[in-house]
C-alpha cells in the first residue's frame, strides 16, 4: 500500500494523459470551427492543489514533456511554464480553501489564463506579432475556460475516485493535515 | 570458334524442336505486345487521375499518400500530423498536397509519423505567381479566423493586378521556384489588395481552401532525385 501511495503520481499522470488525449481528439474534430481547447490549467490545478510538492512535480513532468513534444516551440517551454505555475500554486495554496470547488475552479481558470499568456508570449518572441491572431486567442481562451468550468468538478472527482480505488484517500489526508 | 560450335549444335536439333522454340518465341512476343498495351493504358489512367486530382505530373516526384492522425490548429500555429515518416522516404521540407492544391510543408519527421506546417501557418513562406502571369511574389500563411476560411498573405504583388470581378478573383498558384513545390499548384484566391509599405507593390489577402480545416488525407511529394541538404 505504501508503494502505491508513494507512487500515486503515476496514476494521476495517467489520468492527466488520458484527459489530454481525449481533448486532443476533440480538438481534431473542432478544427473545422477553428476552435482549439487548451485545458492545461485543469491538469496543473489538480496536481498542485491535491498532491504534495514531490508527487505534484513528478505527475506533471511527463505531461509537460508530452505537451512539449507536440508543440513547435523550443523544447522545454511547456516544461518551464507548467512547473513554474505548479510551484507558484503550491506555495500559495495554504492561503485559500482549496477543497471547495468555488475556490479551485477560479484557480484552474487563472492557471489556464497564465498558460495562454505564456504561450502567446513565446509565440510572439519566436514567430513575431504578425503571426498571432489575438482575436482567435481570446476566442479559444473563452471556450477553454468554459470547458474547464464544466469539466473541473467531474475531473477532480474522477481522479480522487481513481486514487480511492487503489486505497489512497486524498480527502481524509487533507482533513488530517 | 563459339559461333561455329553454336552452328553445329543447332544443326543437331530436330525440326520439331525448332518449331516449338519458334512457337515459344511467338507466345513471348504476344505477351510483350499485351504488356505494351497495358502499360499505355496505365499511363493514360495516371494522366487522367492526375488531371482529375489536379496533382503535378509524376516524372520528378513520387506520391506517398498518408492519413492525417491529428489536426492542431490554434491561434499560435497550424499543424497536422500524418501517419507516415522517414521509413516511407519522407524528409524534412518535402511538399504536401491534396485535391485542393498545396497543404503545406513537412517540418518534422519521425520514424513513422511526420508533422506538416499548414499553408496558413505563419512560418510557411514560398514564392508564388498569379495564374497567367509569371511575375513572382512572396506568400506566407496568416493564420485562421474563427468560423472563416484559413488565410494567407502575399507581398510584392504587381500594382497592375486588380480584382475586376469579385466572383472570379485572381488565383494564386505555386511558381516552382525553390524546387520544393512543383509549379502550377493551387494556393488560394486574392480577396483584397492594399498598397504595400514601399509603394511600388501591393499586399494581398489570400483566401485558402476551406477544406484544409477538415483535411483527413494528404499526398507527400517525395523527389525522385533528392536535393542536397
Amino acid at each position: 500500500m505504501n508503494t502505491l501511495s508513494n507512487n500515486r503520481w503515476i496514476f494521476v499522470s495517467f489520468g492527466h494523459y488520458l484527459l489530454l488525449f481525449l481533448v486532443g481528439q476533440l480538438n481534431h474534430q473542432l478544427t473545422y470551427f477553428h476552435i482549439h481547447l487548451t485545458i492545461t490549467g485543469l491538469v496543473i490545478a489538480f496536481s498542485s492543489l491535491e498532491l504534495n510538492f514531490r508527487q505534484s512535480f513528478l505527475s506533471l513532468v511527463p505531461i509537460a514533456f508530452f505537451i512539449d513534444a507536440k508543440s513547435p516551440l523550443v523544447f522545454g517551454t511547456s516544461f518551464i511554464v507548467i512547473l513554474s505555475l505548479s510551484t507558484a500554486i503550491y506555495m500559495l495554496r495554504s492561503r485559500f480553501r482549496r477543497e471547495q470547488a468555488r475556490t479551485s475552479i477560479p484557480i484552474s481558470l487563472a492557471i489556464n489564463l497564465s498558460v495562454f499568456s505564456a504561450y502567446t508570449f513565446y509565440s510572439v518572441k519566436h514567430m513575431g506579432w504578425d503571426q498571432i491572431n489575438i482575436a482567435m486567442t481570446f476566442w479559444n481562451l473563452f471556450w477553454s475556460s468554459l470547458v474547464i468550468a464544466i469539466l473541473h468538478p467531474i475531473y477532480f472527482d474522477l481522479q480522487i475516485m481513481m486514487l480511492e480505488f487503489i486505497g489512497i484517500r486524498i480527502t481524509e489526508e487533507q482533513r488530517e493535515t | 570458334m563459339g559461333n561455329l560450335q553454336d552452328y553445329w549444335a543447332s544443326k543437331t536439333h530436330s525440326k520439331k524442336d525448332l518449331f516449338e522454340a519458334g512457337q515459344n518465341l511467338a507466345r513471348l512476343n504476344a505477351g510483350y505486345e499485351l504488356a505494351i498495351v497495358e502499360n499505355n493504358a496505365l499511363k493514360g489512367e495516371i494522366t487522367r487521375l492526375e488531371n482529375l486530382l489536379q496533382l503535378p505530373s509524376r516524372p520528378n516526384y513520387r506520391y506517398e499518400i498518408a492519413r492525417v492522425v491529428s489536426r492542431d490548429f490554434n491561434s499560435w500555429w497550424q499543424r497536422i500530423e500524418i501517419r507516415k515518416g522517414s521509413i516511407h522516404g519522407i524528409r524534412r521540407g518535402d511538399a504536401v498536397v491534396f485535391t485542393g492544391g498545396v497543404v503545406g510543408r513537412v517540418s518534422e519527421v519521425g520514424r513513422s509519423t511526420a508533422i506538416i506546417d499548414l499553408l496558413s501557418n505563419g512560418r510557411l513562406r514560398m514564392a508564388a505567381i498569379i495564374e497567367g502571369d509569371n511575375r513572382p511574389m512572396s506568400f506566407r500563411g496568416a493564420g485562421a479566423k474563427t468560423f472563416a476560411s484559413p488565410n494567407g498573405f502575399a507581398e510584392f504583388v504587381p500594382s497592375d493586378v486588380k480584382i475586376t470581378d469579385p466572383e472570379r478573383p485572381p488565383r494564386l498558384i505555386t511558381s516552382g521556384m525553390g524546387g520544393i513545390f512543383p509549379p502550377g499548384l493551387h494556393i488560394g484566391y486574392i480577396t483584397k489588395l492594399t498598397p504595400g509599405a514601399n509603394g511600388m507593390f501591393n499586399d494581398a489577402d489570400i483566401q485558402l481552401d476551406n477544406r484544409l480545416m477538415g483535411i483527413s488525407e494528404v499526398a507527400v511529394l517525395i523527389p525522385l532525385n533528392p536535393r542536397n541538404e
